[in-house]
C-alpha cells in the first residue's frame, strides 16, 4: 500500500469517524492503530495500545491539568463568579457603560481562576446578562461582551490548553503561562476601550461611585486573587514547579471555600468528581493524538505537509496565514483542546521550520483558537450564550461581537508584529 | 418487568456514583500528596519519598476509573454538529455505531494493558526510592479500563434497546449550566 494512500485514507477516516459521533481520542487511537499497522504491521501497532495509554495517564507532566481543571471547579463552586462581577461594577460601575466594563473584568478575573472559555460565557450569561439587560443595554451589546469576556478563559493563566500545547510540543508549561499574561491583559484592556468607544454613545450612565461599598466588594475576592497572583509569580521566579502551583492552587481554594463557608463536604465531592469528568475527557484525547503521533511519525505527514508549505513560496508569514486559517476553519467544527492536540503536532515542525518562536507560537495559535470562539458561522460562545438567553437571536450576538472580533484581528497583528509583547516576560524567568 | 428494568439501572447508577467518588477522592488524595510533598521539599528538606511515583502511579488509576464513568455517561469530548441536525432514529444509529467503535477500542486496550501489568509483574518495575511495585497500580489501571468495557457495554445496549441518547462533554460548562449541581 502506497504511503500517499494510508496517509489520505487515514484523515478520511478519522474525520468520518469524529463526524459520526465517535469520541475524538477513540477516532485517532483507532485510526493512528491501524495506520501505523498498515505500514508496519498489526503486531507492532496493536502493541502501541500497551504503552502509550499507560505512559500518557501516568505521565507526572500532565497532572497539572487536573489539579487546574479542580481549582476552576472549587472556584466556582465557591460562588467566585458573582462575587467577581460584584467587585467589578463596584469598581467600574460608576462609568459610563460601567456595567460593560465590570463584565468584561469579572469574565477576565473569572477566566484567570476557571481556564475556560465556554464555562466564563455560560457563567456570566447567566450573572452580567440580566444586570445589563435591566441597566438597558441592548441584546446585542450584552451578548457581545460577554461572548467576548468569555474568550479570556484560554489565555488568561492557567490555561488548561496552553498547558496542552506545552505538553505536545515539549515547552516548558510554566513559560508558556507567563507568555500569555501580557497578551491576556491586553485583550482586557482593548475590550474595554472597545466597550467605552465603539458602544460608549449607546450605552446608560453607571451607578454612583461608592468607596466603601467598592471596598467591601472586596471581601470575597482578595483571596483567591492573592492565590491567583502568588501561583503566577512562584512559577514566574521558579519557586515551585507549575504542577506543585496547580496542585497547591487546588488544595487552597478548598480551603478558602471551606472557610468561607461556601464549600460544604457535598460541594467537596463533587466538585473533584466533575474535576475528574472533565480531566479523564481531555486524556483520552491526549491518548489518542499520542498514538496518532505514531501513525503521524511513521507515515512522514508533518516532514511531507512542511516540505509541501515551504514550497508553496508563501513567505514565513504567508505561511503562518495560512496555518491560521486552517485553525480557524476547523474552528468551525471541532472542540478547541481538540484542535490543538490534532492539529498542533502536523504543524508544529513547520513553524519551527520557518524560525518562529515555539513559545510565541503557543500564544498565537491560543488566541486564534480563540478567535474561533466568536467568529461567525459557528462561534461556540455565542451558541453558548444563545442556549441559555433564546430570547436573544444568534444574528443579534454575532453583530455584538463583531466590534470584538475586529480588536481581536488587530490583536493578533499586533503580536505578530512585535513578538517581544509576548516574550519579554519569559525571557526574564529564572 | 419495570420495577425489575429501574432497579437494574438504578443499581448501575449507584456502581458508577460509587466509582466516580472513590476516583475523585483519589484525585484529592494526590493533590495534597504533591502540596505535602512541595512543602517537604522546600521548607523542610525532607520531601515525601516517591511522592512523584506514587502521585502520577494513583493519578493514572484514578483516570483509568474515570474512563469506566465517561464510557457510561456518554461525555466523551465528539463532534456534536452532525448528530445535533439528523432525526432521532438517525441520531440513534449514530450513538450505536459511536459507541460500538468504543467498545472495541476499549476491548482491544483491556486486553493489551493486560498484557503490558503481566509484564510489569513478572520484571518486577518499581518505584525509584521506595522500590514498591508497580503491578499493583498497573493492575488498578487495568481493573479501570475492564470495567470501562461493561459500563460502554451498558450504554450501548441502553442506546440500542431505549434509543438513550448519549451526554454532552461532560465538561465544567455543563456543570455550570446545571447550576452546580452534579446528576
Amino acid at each position: 500500500m502506497s504511503n500517499d494512500f494510508v496517509v489520505i485514507g487515514g484523515f478520511i477516516s478519522l474525520f468520518a469517524l469524529m463526524l459520526l459521533r465517535v469520541p475524538i481520542g477513540i477516532a485517532m487511537g483507532i485510526v493512528g492503530v491501524a495506520g501505523f499497522g498498515s505500514v508496519v504491521g498489526m503486531g507492532p501497532a496493536l502493541n502501541l495500545l500497551s504503552q502509550s495509554p499507560i505512559s500518557t495517564i501516568t505521565d507526572f507532566n500532565l497532572t497539572l491539568i487536573p489539579f487546574f481543571v479542580l481549582m476552576g471547579v472549587l472556584a466556582t463552586n465557591s460562588g467566585m463568579s458573582s462575587e467577581l462581577f460584584r467587585a467589578g461594577r463596584a469598581w467600574l460601575g460608576g462609568m459610563k457603560g460601567g456595567l460593560g466594563l465590570a463584565s468584561i473584568g469579572a469574565c477576565g478575573g473569572f477566566a484567570a481562576i476557571c481556564g475556560s472559555s465556554v464555562a466564563t460565557a455560560a457563567t456570566m450569561t447567566k450573572i452580567a446578562y440580566p444586570e445589563m439587560k435591566n441597566a438597558g443595554y441592548s441584546d446585542g451589546a450584552a451578548t457581545g461582551i460577554i461572548a467576548a469576556g468569555g474568550t479570556l478563559g484560554i489565555l488568561i493563566p492557567p490555561s488548561v490548553v496552553l498547558a496542552v500545547y506545552g505538553f505536545i510540543t515539549e515547552q516548558d508549561i510554566g513559560i508558556l503561562f507567563i507568555a500569555g499574561v501580557v497578551p491576556g491583559l491586553l485583550a482586557v484592556i482593548m475590550y474595554m476601550l472597545t466597550v467605552r468607544v465603539w458602544y460608549g454613545r449607546s450605552l446608560p450612565a453607571g451607578d454612583s461611585f461608592d468607596l466603601m461599598v467598592a471596598i467591601r466588594s472586596l471581601r470575597g475576592v482578595w483571596a483567591v486573587g492573592l492565590l491567583f497572583v502568588a501561583i503566577i509569580i512562584s512559577i514566574y521566579f521558579g519557586i515551585v514547579t507549575a504542577t506543585e502551583a496547580a496542585a497547591a492552587g487546588a488544595l487552597l481554594t478548598a480551603l478558602i471555600g471551606i472557610a468561607r463557608g461556601r464549600l460544604t463536604p457535598k460541594r467537596l465531592m463533587d466538585s473533584l468528581v466533575e474535576a475528574l469528568r472533565t480531566s479523564v475527557a481531555i486524556y483520552v484525547v491526549l491518548i489518542g493524538a499520542t498514538i496518532f503521533g505514531y501513525f503521524l511519525a511513521i507515515t512522514q505527514v508533518p516532514q511531507d505537509l512542511t516540505k509541501f508549505l515551504l514550497e508553496l513560496g508563501a513567505g514565513r508569514y504567508g505561511t503562518l496565514l495560512l496555518i491560521m486559517l486552517m485553525f480557524l476553519i476547523m474552528g468551525c467544527f471541532l472542540d478547541a483542546m481538540a484542535m490543538i492536540i490534532l492539529m498542533v503536532p502536523i504543524v508544529f515542525p513547520v513553524i519551527t521550520e520557518l524560525g518562529f518562536d515555539p513559545i510565541w507560537f503557543g500564544v498565537i495559535i491560543v488566541m486564534t483558537v480563540e478567535l474561533g470562539l466568536i467568529t461567525p458561522p459557528i462561534g461556540m460562545n455565542v451558541f453558548v450564550i444563545n442556549s441559555i438567553s433564546p430570547g436573544v437571536s444568534l444574528p443579534t450576538i454575532f453583530r455584538g461581537v463583531m466590534p470584538f472580533v475586529i480588536v481581536d484581528l488587530l490583536r493578533l497583528l499586533l503580536l505578530i508584529a512585535f513578538p517581544v509583547i509576548v516574550l519579554f516576560l519569559p525571557s526574564g524567568m529564572q | 418487568m419495570m420495577i425489575l428494568k429501574l432497579s437494574g439501572g438504578q443499581l448501575v447508577d449507584q456502581t458508577i456514583a460509587l466509582i466516580e467518588r472513590v476516583a475523585g477522592l483519589t484525585l484529592g488524595l494526590v493533590t495534597l500528596l504533591i502540596v505535602v510533598s512541595a512543602i517537604g521539599r522546600y521548607i523542610l528538606a525532607s520531601p515525601v519519598p516517591d511522592a512523584f511515583d506514587l502521585s502520577r502511579l494513583a493519578l493514572g488509576v484514578s483516570i483509568a476509573w474515570g474512563l469506566a464513568s465517561l464510557g457510561y455517561h456518554g461525555t466523551h469530548i465528539k463532534v456534536d454538529l452532525l448528530a445535533h441536525s439528523l432525526p432521532r432514529k438517525w441520531n440513534n444509529l449514530m450513538n450505536a455505531f459511536a459507541w460500538s467503535v468504543l467498545l472495541v477500542f476499549s476491548i482491544l486496550l483491556a486486553w493489551k494493558i493486560g498484557e503490558r501489568t503481566l509484564s510489569a509483574y513478572t520484571g518486577g518495575d518499581a518505584t525509584m526510592e521506595l522500590r514498591l511495585p508497580h503491578w499493583p497500580f498497573f493492575l488498578g489501571i487495568w481493573l479501570g479500563i475492564v470495567a470501562s468495557v461493561f459500563t460502554v457495554a451498558v450504554r450501548l445496549w441502553r442506546v440500542i434497546k431505549w434509543g438513550q441518547n448519549l451526554g454532552e462533554f461532560d465538561s465544567v460548562e455543563d456543570h455550570l449550566a446545571d447550576g452546580g449541581k452534579i446528576s
